[in-house]
């Protein structure tokens, strides 16, 4: 039997769909699970949170949803080794959730994805290259070293921040696993946020909770691009891959 | 001249009724919370709020009101805050305490945010 993979819902998301498809198209068994129904979330396998606007941001982004009661759930899972894949929002809420980069409890955060250094919100495409091992982590197994995913960029809050001390922790414990590259792989001037270390995403210390900012989901198909008018528009494209190697890992139990 | 105010809502407050539902949930027990925007304003502020649903306080002094715990970012703009202040379910407002578990449990990442409490 396939692993299941919940798609959580909070209050204000709004990227559960293409969330969804990326992942069925890839051979997933996906749900969408809304907050009312956050009781079956022992059901699954692994968890995706999507980006969004959850719980508009109040007091700050991913503050409140890392407290709502489905994230009981995802941080009990996370402890016994579900994988816990969270984007742009979903990130967001995994940093105040404490369950990315880990290095503090749980629900105690360390680092921030915070304010663009522009303090403004940003929409551009992206590529993230893996800055670790593959073999670190099961949603990056099935990459090649120095693997380059294509992305949106879309957030006004998408800067890693957090104290000098933490920062160097954060590198020295291989927490940072893609960060920001031009299409060449080359990283000079690639941050587009002003993103600490060029981070653009965070895997706690077992490997199985993964923080990405920029959206794969939204370079999945060729249809996100407008650059690409021939050929078969609803082909996967170069996100895909992204998902891909998660959905390897789900299945491989 | 500049001076120091609070600026806050005269309309319902999503976000601080989601701060004092989220903060009684994590066993914080306030009453109310108002939130507020602290700053600096000066004669040359030319549009400072909307009387229609804005209320503005001056404050007598550069620091939190009783109550109140004032949070800042890090590396944001100076002398900028996002006040909040905490009522006990009798009225009073929540002492010292009280606003710093609540900056603890929810109001305030250390990783980005400062918090200032009353004197």
């Amino acid at each position: 039997m396939s692993a299941r993979v919940a798609v959580l819902i909070f209050p204000g998301t709004n990227s559960e769909e293409e969330t969804l498809r990326i992942l069925r198209d890839v051979g997933a068994q996906a749900d969408l699970v809304h907050w009312s129904r956050g009781d079956t979330l022992p059901q699954y396998d692994a968890y995706v949170l999507p980006g969004g606007f959850a719980y508009e941001d109040r007091i700050r982004a991913g503050a409140i949803p890392a407290h709502d009661r489905m994230m009981d759930h995802v941080i009990d899972g996370a402890s016994r080794g579900k994988l816990v894949l969270g984007i742009c929002n979903g990130a967001q809420i995994l940093l105040e959730a404490g369950l990315v980069p880990g290095t503090g409890p749980a629900r105690k955060p360390t680092a921030a994805f915070t304010h663009n250094v522009q303090r403004h919100f940003i929409c551009r495409h992206v590529h993230v290259k893996l800055t670790i091992d593959p073999s670190r982590s099961p949603f990056t197994a099935a990459h090649a070293h120095d693997a380059l995913i294509p992305a949106w960029a879309a957030h006004g809050q998408g800067r890693l921040a957090a104290d000098p001390a933490e920062l160097e922790a954060i590198a020295k414990g291989g927490h940072i696993a893609f960060v920001y590259a031009n299409a060449d792989g080359s990283t000079q001037g690639a941050t587009p946020n002003g993103s600490a270390l060029g981070c653009a995403a965070l895997l706690n210390r077992e490997g199985n909770v993964l923080a990405i900012m920029p959206h794969p989901e939204r370079d999945a198909h060729n249809f996100n691009h407008p650059q690409r008018r021939q050929g078969n528009i609803l082909a996967p494209s170069g996100g895909a891959a992204f998902f891909r190697g998660f959905a390897d890992a789900l299945n491989a139990g | 001249m500049a001076l120091f105010c609070a600026i806050g809502l005269k309309i319902p407050d999503n976000e601080a009724l989601t701060a004092a539902a989220t903060l009684r949930r994590l066993g914080v027990e306030v009453g109310r919370v108002e939130r507020s925007l602290i700053g600096r304003i000066d004669s040359n502020d030319a549009a400072i709020f909307n009387p229609n649903k804005h209320a503005l306080a001056l404050l007598d002094a550069d620091e939190p009101r009783a109550g109140e715990v004032w949070i800042e970012e890090r590396d944001g703009p100076a002398d900028r805050f996002v006040g909040w202040r905490l009522y006990r379910a009798d009225g009073e407002p929540a002492d010292r305490a009280m606003l710093e578990l609540a900056a603890q449990r929810l109001l305030c990442n250390p990783a980005i945010e400062r918090a200032r409490f009353p004197q």
